[in-house]
């Protein structure tokens, strides 16, 4: 008690000293901000430990890595081995050899088909001249290649309409988004030239390379854009709400200062920023504008109604000082458990938003109070502060049975639904429909192929092993069981190469055209190939260089996550019960995706709960009461659930960005809850009101400040719906929904759990004090 | 030989020269003169063409060779895997040479045999042995510029670099090991080829090839190897003991090791045709 007094004594005599005792710390720390680096590319979401990131890197290092240009020509009904769409996809071809860190091409065009042509062998492309070709030799062509079930449902569609040019990138460790730039720049350039000079077909670009860059793109448009309006937004209704220019000054000024704090604490601490943690600057604003609505709210209205600044500013601290500390150490607490987060991206924006909020409460406390001080504040007595809420808390109070009754029920509805939601993380679903690249999926999985590989690396355990007839009718029957899934578009295996080469050295006698039946063969035919196919149409993609272990790729159409995660299991169930010394697991990026969604949402809400324990520990400790404690929860567990119900019930799809909604909005409904039942408590046990008048005086304290507070953020949020890229307009929905649910119980439900359990939660109508209170 | 040695200064002045041309014509080199050299007699390609058949003459007259070669794959730096072979080669009047790889190890390609006619002019004629096939096919492709049995190495790269396949652009002169080269860009006749260009370094007192620089379809430098160990047999003639071929864009290498160079076998020409291809062990 005393110290508090104390602390705001010198707080409103010292501003000065107080600011610049402030303002060094936050600046040294600050000066971290410096540091930053910022990282790109999708590899981000995985921890170095990650079984699939390992997989993946594993599959890398043995056949090289599968970042890639696509090249989607769509001939719009029209037949691809007409002669100009044939050029047009021999130029696509040709040209991308050209493309920056391009290591392989792969189309129709330059197919390598061994034929036998007399007594000779002849590898060679399938296309050599397109524009040469008789209608003839193109009828040949489109014959043979559409008889390739390596090619259809990859790089042909099976109605011969739609063909695609898949360009494999060598990049390089470093500088990677720099490399993807080049290489997407010069796809895109290549793309327009071609489909100006054949006005007959529509060139689409996808692709991993195409992904990277999107992600790139959307995100630093956001960045420009939409968090700049976002924070434009929030400080307008800010100025709105208080209707003073100064108030809002300080809000701008302390907001600045605390995201300084946060990222300069990433920047020491060496956190890269990446496409996740690039939040926390907004996670930051939102509980530095709560702290200071908070304490501007009540120093305004106590200023309006004719006290002096000194004395306004001393009732405002007074008022305010110990729910601001209290909820700020339970939402720093809340976001240090995304820590739990297998994704460490999350890991550091908990972290970092932790620190910012920590940073918002040092500067509440010590750069605000000077800076009211020394700026000048108009005291018009007319204007009135805030929203008024006495009508509200009245008719909530009269109707309070209906309203408990009837909000549980809504509650438990709403709930209901969350089963209702599929999860579904691909990169390639990341954006908006009006981004090119989603139409480019679009047209791929409408009349091409799907965008989903699974690879299987099969591995024979010794040098040379993959020429053991047994091993490749083992891969044979497991390829086989891939095309007969009906997700399964596409399945590259060098076993078709193979047997159309023991085709191919028989005569072209259909009835050899299966593997070769012994191990010197199989290792002759491998030879034979190699020494005869040009450099980056090699099958160092396929098979290991000791030639110990071989690669099957599968592409799988129109796959949620769980489909893909189950697909994979159910591939694995088929090794098991056919091929049981050969199980391995399937590996890339889809899955890698679909699997690191999947843990980190049963992360984040481990996480989430522990969050929540903690919060309502500080809750018991701080209001000396386990029942309190425990009535906390429901307005801070039940927003999130609502909203996710609701999601669920309406759209029902959900990616990454759910996980985090929680850890979002975390701060906002702590605070919520805190402040109200800070004030319920003190009337209650303080001033010895019953609990209808004690919650009239709860809304009156801090009711308007926290609808205020929750229509600013809400409204600033709903900004972020704009943009391209799903990850940030999806969270955007998600916590405006939130934020709104939030304030709607703590105004609406809470009351009446407070008014119904009031025998239960203060049984000898205490006079005990709460501390600091 | 008219080859001018330079002094330093126009070795610098000829480098910067090259710098000017390669910006200003970009990624496709230009086959126009290389320099504007005032110092120089002869025009650059003149003097680049020069130098290799300067190198073809003092390597004519061989007659034939057979050798042994250990092929070292070097994977990820932890295991090592072996290849070995042998290769046997006629040298023809007036055409290019003739030769012959047979495979020893891994032994699944034990006995399987690859004949080549390299010519002056066109497309090699190739012929390959299956021994588990016992049948002999001849193979015709487009490029042959693809790595083989885990290498870093393309056949293309082993087989015999006749002069006519080229067209070459002297550049400058630089040492290797402190061993004076001629450096000589080469450019492949057939448009199919997988290289765009190659730069080779070719020493001043033996005219031996010391490293070649393989440039691919972008223009950007793929794989460089190395030449080292030369031994001089019959008083003329020179062979490395070791190439060592660097992948500059997977970071791979692989090392190949020549042992057992015999010159004048008594190889003949009936020794390099179809039938002999299907009999040799």
């Amino acid at each position: 008690m005393a110290l508090k007094d104390r602390l705001i004594t010198a707080l409103v005599r010292y501003p000065y000293r107080i600011i610049l005792v402030g303002l060094v710390l936050i600046l040294g720390i600050g000066f971290g901000g410096s540091r930053l680096t910022v990282e790109s590319g999708i590899d981000v979401f995985f921890s170095e430990d990650d079984p699939n990131l390992i997989a993946d890197r594993e599959l890398k290092r043995t056949y090289g890595r599968e970042d890639n240009v696509l090249f989607v020509i769509d001939t719009r009904g029209g037949d691809i081995f007409e002669a100009n769409n044939l050029s047009s996809v021999q130029t696509i071809t040709e040209k991308s050899w050209l493309m920056p860190h391009a290591r392989r091409v792969d189309s129709v065009t330059n197919f390598l088909y061994p034929e036998v042509d007399g007594d000779d062998i002849v590898i060679d492309k399938l296309v050599e001249n397109a524009d040469a070709l008789t209608s003839e030799d193109r009828r040949r062509i489109k014959d043979i290649a559409m008889s390739q079930q390596v090619l259809i449902g990859r790089l042909l569609a099976n109605d011969g309409q739609v063909a695609a040019v898949n360009v494999t990138l060598n990049l390089p460790e470093d500088e990677q988004a720099a490399a993807i730039d080049q290489a997407v720049r010069y796809a895109r350039e290549l793309a327009t030239e071609v489909e100006s000079s054949n006005p007959a077909i529509e060139v689409r670009l996808a692709g991993r390379a195409l992904t990277e860059q999107t992600l790139a793109e959307v995100t630093a448009r956001d960045s420009i854009t939409l968090l700049p309006a976002l924070f434009v937004l929030v400080l307008v209704f800010i100025a709105l709400l208080l209707r003073s220019v100064m108030a809002s000054i300080c809000t701008v000024v302390t907001i600045f200062l605390s995201i300084l704090c946060g990222m300069g604490f990433a920047g020491w601490a060496g956190i890269s920023l990446n496409s996740v943690n690039v939040s926390a600057p907004t996670i930051i604003m939102t509980l530095a504008i709560a702290d200071c609505i908070h304490l501007l709210s009540v120093f305004l209205t106590r200023l309006r109604n004719g006290q002096e600044k000194a004395d306004a500013l001393w009732g405002a601290l007074d008022h305010t000082l110990y729910p601001i500390v209290l909820t700020s150490l339970t939402t720093a607490l809340g976001f240090l458990s995304m820590n739990f987060s297998e994704s460490p991206p999350f890991r550091e924006l908990g972290t970092i938003a932790a620190v910012g909020v920590l940073g918002a409460l040092w500067v509440t406390v010590t750069i605000l109070p000077g800076l009211v001080q020394i700026l000048p504040f108009r005291k018009s007595g007319g204007v009135t502060t805030g929203i008024p809420l006495g009508g509200l808390a009245n008719w909530v109070i009269r109707h309070n049975n209906r309203i408990f009754w009837s909000s549980l029920l809504l509650i438990g509805l709403t709930v209901s639904f969350i089963p209702r939601i599929e999860l579904n993380d691909d990169p390639t679903g990341y954006f908006s429909d009006s981004v090119p690249l989603t139409q480019a999926i679009d047209v791929i999985e409408r009349k091409l192929s799907g965008t989903q590989s699974v690879y299987y690396s099969f591995d024979s355990g010794q040098e040379q092993g993959i020429a053991d007839p047994r091993f490749l009718a083992d891969i044979d029957s497991f390829v086989s069981w891939l095309r007969a899934q009906s997700e399964v578009v596409n399945v590259e295996s060098f076993t078709d190469t193979l047997k159309r080469l023991n085709q191919v050295m028989h005569g072209g006698a259909q009835e050899w055209h299966k593997l070769p039946d012994s191990r010197e063969l199989a290792a002759q035919y491998v030879l034979l190939y190699e020494i005869s196919v040009p450099y980056g149409q090699d099958v160092t993609h396929q098979i290991s260089a000791d030639k110990s272990s071989l690669k099957v790729a599968a592409t799988l159409k129109n796959q949620q996550s769980q489909g893909l995660i189950a697909f994979e299991a159910r591939s694995r169930r088929w090794m098991q019960d056919h091929l049981p010394g050969m199980v391995t697991r399937g590996a890339g990026q889809s899955i890698s995706f679909a699997n690191v969604g999947l843990r980190n949402i049963n992360s984040m809400l481990l996480g989430s709960l522990a969050a929540i324990a903690l919060v309502s520990l500080c809750l018991i400790v701080a209001f000396r009461s386990i029942r309190f404690g425990l009535v906390s929860c429901i307005p801070n567990l039940f927003p999130a659930f609502v909203t996710l119900g609701l999601w669920g019930a309406v759209v029902g799809e959900v990616n990454i960005a759910a996980s985090v909604v929680f850890s979002l909005t975390l701060g906002i409904i702590v605070d919520d809850t805190t402040h109200f039942l800070v004030k319920y408590l003190e009337a209650r046990q303080e001033r010895n009101l019953d609990a209808e008048q004690a919650i009239r005086y709860a809304f009156a304290a801090v009711g308007s400040a926290l609808l205020s507070t929750s229509i600013v953020l809400a409204i600033g949020f709903l900004a972020l719906v704009q943009s391209d890229f799903s990850v940030n307009s999806t969270s955007g929905l998600l916590v405006a929904m939130t934020i709104a649910i939030a304030i709607i119980l703590d105004l609406l439900f809470l009351p009446t759990v407070l008014i119904k359990a009031d025998r239960w939660l203060l049984p000898q109508a205490a006079k005990t004090t709460i501390i600091g209170g | 030989m008219k080859v001018k040695q330079f002094s330093r200064a126009g070795f610098h002045r000829s480098v910067f020269a090259v710098i000017c041309l390669a910006i200003f014509c970009g990624p496709v080199f230009s086959q126009e003169p290389a320099s504007k050299e005032p110092a120089l007699k002869e025009s650059a390609p003149e003097q680049g063409l020069a130098i290799a058949l300067e190198a073809d003459r003092r390597d004519r007259g061989f007659g034939d060779t057979t050798v042994n070669l250990a092929m070292l794959l070097n994977l990820s730096g932890t295991e090592e895997v072996r290849r070995e072979m042998r290769q046997l080669t006629l040298e023809v009047e007036g055409d290019g040479d003739k030769s012959i790889m047979v495979f020893d190890r891994p032994r699944d390609l034990k006995g399987t045999a690859i004949l080549t006619f390299t010519h002056k002019v066109g497309n090699d004629d190739q012929w390959l042995y299956l021994p588990a096939l016992k049948r002999v096919k001849r193979i015709s492709s487009a490029d042959k510029s693809g790595p083989f049995m885990g290498s870093e190495f393309a056949y293309e790269d082993l087989s015999s670099q006749e002069v006519e396949k080229y067209t070459y652009t002297y550049l400058r002169d630089e040492p290797v090991d402190g061993e004076p080269c001629f450096v000589v860009e080469r450019v492949p006749v057939d448009s199919k080829s997988g290289y765009t260009r190659q730069v080779t370094w070719v020493d001043q007192s033996e005219y031996r090839l010391r490293r070649v620089d393989y440039y691919d379809r972008k223009g950007e430098l793929l794989k460089t190897m190395t030449l080292a160990g030369y031994r001089q047999y019959l008083e003329q003639y020179w062979r490395p003991a070791k190439m060592i071929m660097k992948n500059h864009q997977n970071e791979k290498s692989t090392t190949l090791i020549f042992e057992d160079y015999r010159f004048r076998t008594g190889l003949t020409d009936s020794d390099f045709n179809r039938s002999a291809l299907s009999r040799i062990r």
